[in-house]
């Protein structure tokens, strides 16, 4: 956007949030104004840090795991997954199929979980009230699943290192089956509430546009990427667990070599058709057998290694970088959250637009501050 | 104008569905067996306290929340002397109960533990300790051990031989 004063006005510096109920928890945005139009921006982040790679090097490799389900905590379970890998190739051990499949089927669920919180909050930011009521009710559909699972709903710490801790309850794959049947047809709904709509066409439709080699070039993973045309996931490119055994597509964008808010809407909600597809896949494949892999109860990798390990979360590559020091502790953990990476981006996005639109792009980056901040 | 009534007409439709609000503190939600919430101290079918003070639990723990101390009574048998568990700082993970070796501490599905004063979330063992076996009826730890303690000899226990005389010549 070309830098255009407008009406002669002076430059006025305000202060989106910490409490700005559009920030998502606990983000500060510094705006730079010419009137309405944004002309600069600075993300002030770290209300919510917590030090969580410094407690990891005074924690067991176990005792870590229930942390890093409170960065991303609305998508607790593919952190633990992230984490739980990246260890378990620290160790070099092998997970049992129905763990993997199990894994993945959560996994996918809590995909589903994040994308529709996310639905519903960016639609009540633009000013579309009822998604929010639609996207929970089948959000506690999969909570529910999680809470019959592992007898938690947000911080699940749901997979121990080297596979589970529970095997699946009786009538699981039968509510899991139930779901995705059903939850195709919800999607349809949300659809019908957004998709065309002409208002939400005039908020989402050129607003935060990021071009394919800004994404490239500030990092950018997850839908915020495939927004933008470039065909990226790290199921795809670098698969872990089971992924490279079941069919799924990578949805992108409308455009070719950039995206808009609009296109980041339509990816999350294919991806969430696409993840019922693998749910449904990985349902048909579970088989019974062994749930837990050889690791012992005492995890002590060799010392000197190090191993980096990233996973698709619902906002994009969450990578775990975990040095051993051959002791019972991590010597370092350091964690590549998606979204830190995302909000990177958000200046660029919003330069030349309006105030309205920074709630509208805040939004679309997907951010959790809990990721955010660590 | 007709994208706008596509999405009247959704909505309209909805109002026609079953509520699906569970109106809380008169309607109880149902909440899974397996559900982490209050942790509780269990007692064998003998009406005695499980837990032998092995402080497992406690190095499980990743926030420290658990501490006690172990003593023994004039019968040999191990038990803590205070046991306390500081629920402002549990996480309720469940590796206190995983690494549980006599099914002594359990978590149930219970979570309205509101109160206004902080203080008030320490709690003692007298707190903690319930009357039943919870989770598990019928496991009963020095029944199975093969400890020695006041009233049980050696190869009392069940599934135990009685020990051998090693010097006695017949095999």
């Amino acid at each position: 956007m070309p830098e255009v004063t407008y009406l002669d006005a002076d430059e006025l510096v305000i202060n989106m949030g910490p409490q700005h109920p559009a920030t998502h928890g606990v983000l500060r945005v510094k705006l730079k104004l010419d009137g309405e139009r944004v002309t600069g921006s600075e993300c002030i982040i770290g209300y919510l840090h917590r030090g969580i790679e410094k407690i990891a090097e005074n924690r067991t490799y176990q005792q870590f795991a229930p942390y890093v389900d409170r960065m991303d905590y609305v998508a607790a379970v593919t952190n633990g997954m992230g984490y739980c890998e990246a260890v378990e190739k620290l160790l070099g051990a092998e997970i049992p199929p129905r763990a993997q499949y199990t894994r993945m089927i959560l996994a996918e669920l809590q995909r589903i979980a994040s994308h529709l919180l996310w639905l519903g909050t960016h639609a009540l930011d633009l000013g579309a009230m009822t998604p929010v009521f639609y996207t929970f009710r089948e959000r506690e559909e999969i909570l529910r699943i999680f809470e019959n699972y592992c007898g938690a709903r947000l911080t699940t710490h749901a997979f121990r290192i080297g596979g589970l801790l529970y095997d699946l309850y009786d009538g699981f794959e039968k509510e899991v089956r139930k779901f995705s049947d059903m939850f195709l047809g919800k999607i349809d709904e949300y659809e019908q509430l957004l998709t065309k709509n002409r208002i939400w066409l005039e908020r989402t439709q050129n607003v935060g546009i990021l071009k394919a080699e800004d994404a490239i070039a500030y990092a950018v993973t997850g839908p915020v990427l495939r927004g933008s045309g470039v065909k990226w996931d790290v199921r795809k490119a670098q698969p872990y667990e089971a992924y490279d055994k079941v069919e799924f597509d990578v949805p992108v964008g409308r455009h070719e070599g950039w995206g808009d808010t609009y296109d980041r809407y339509l990816v999350r909600l294919a991806e969430m058709r696409q993840s019922v597809r693998i749910i449904r896949q990985a349902v048909e494949r579970l088989e019974s057998g062994p749930i837990f892999g050889k690791v012992g109860k005492i995890i002590k990798p060799p010392a000197g290694f190090e191993v980096y390990h990233a996973i698709e979360s619902p906002k994009g590559e969450l990578g775990y970088l975990v040095v051993s020091d051959g002791t019972t502790h991590p010597y370092r953990v350091r964690v590549r959250p998606p979204s830190f990476v995302n909000l990177q981006a958000f200046d660029l996005m919003a330069r030349g637009h309006l105030i309205a639109d920074v709630v509208a792009i805040i939004g679309t980056i997907d951010i959790v501050l809990g990721e955010v901040d660590r | 104008m007709l994208s706008l009534l596509r999405t009247f007409w959704e909505i309209l439709k909805h109002t026609f569905r079953r509520r699906l609000t569970v109106q809380y503190p008169e309607e109880k939600p149902y909440l899974a067996p397996r559900w982490r919430g209050r942790i509780i101290l269990s007692r064998d079918p003998d009406g005695e306290e499980r837990c032998v003070a092995c402080y497992l639990c406690a190095v499980a723990c990743p926030v420290d929340c658990i501490s006690l101390q172990a003593t023994e009574d004039k019968n040999g048998r191990r038990y803590p002397e205070f046991f306390r568990i500081n629920f402002s700082r549990c996480i309720f993970c469940g590796f206190c109960e995983e690494a549980c070796p006599t099914y002594a501490i359990q978590l149930t599905p219970d979570f309205e533990m509101g109160e206004y004063k902080r203080q008030n979330l320490v709690y003692e063992k007298e707190d903690l300790l319930i009357s039943g076996p919870g989770k598990y009826p019928g496991y009963n730890f020095w029944r199975v051990a093969g400890v020695e303690i006041g009233g049980k000899g050696k190869g009392d226990a069940e599934r135990e031989d009685p020990p051998t005389d090693v010097r006695s010549l017949l095999p």
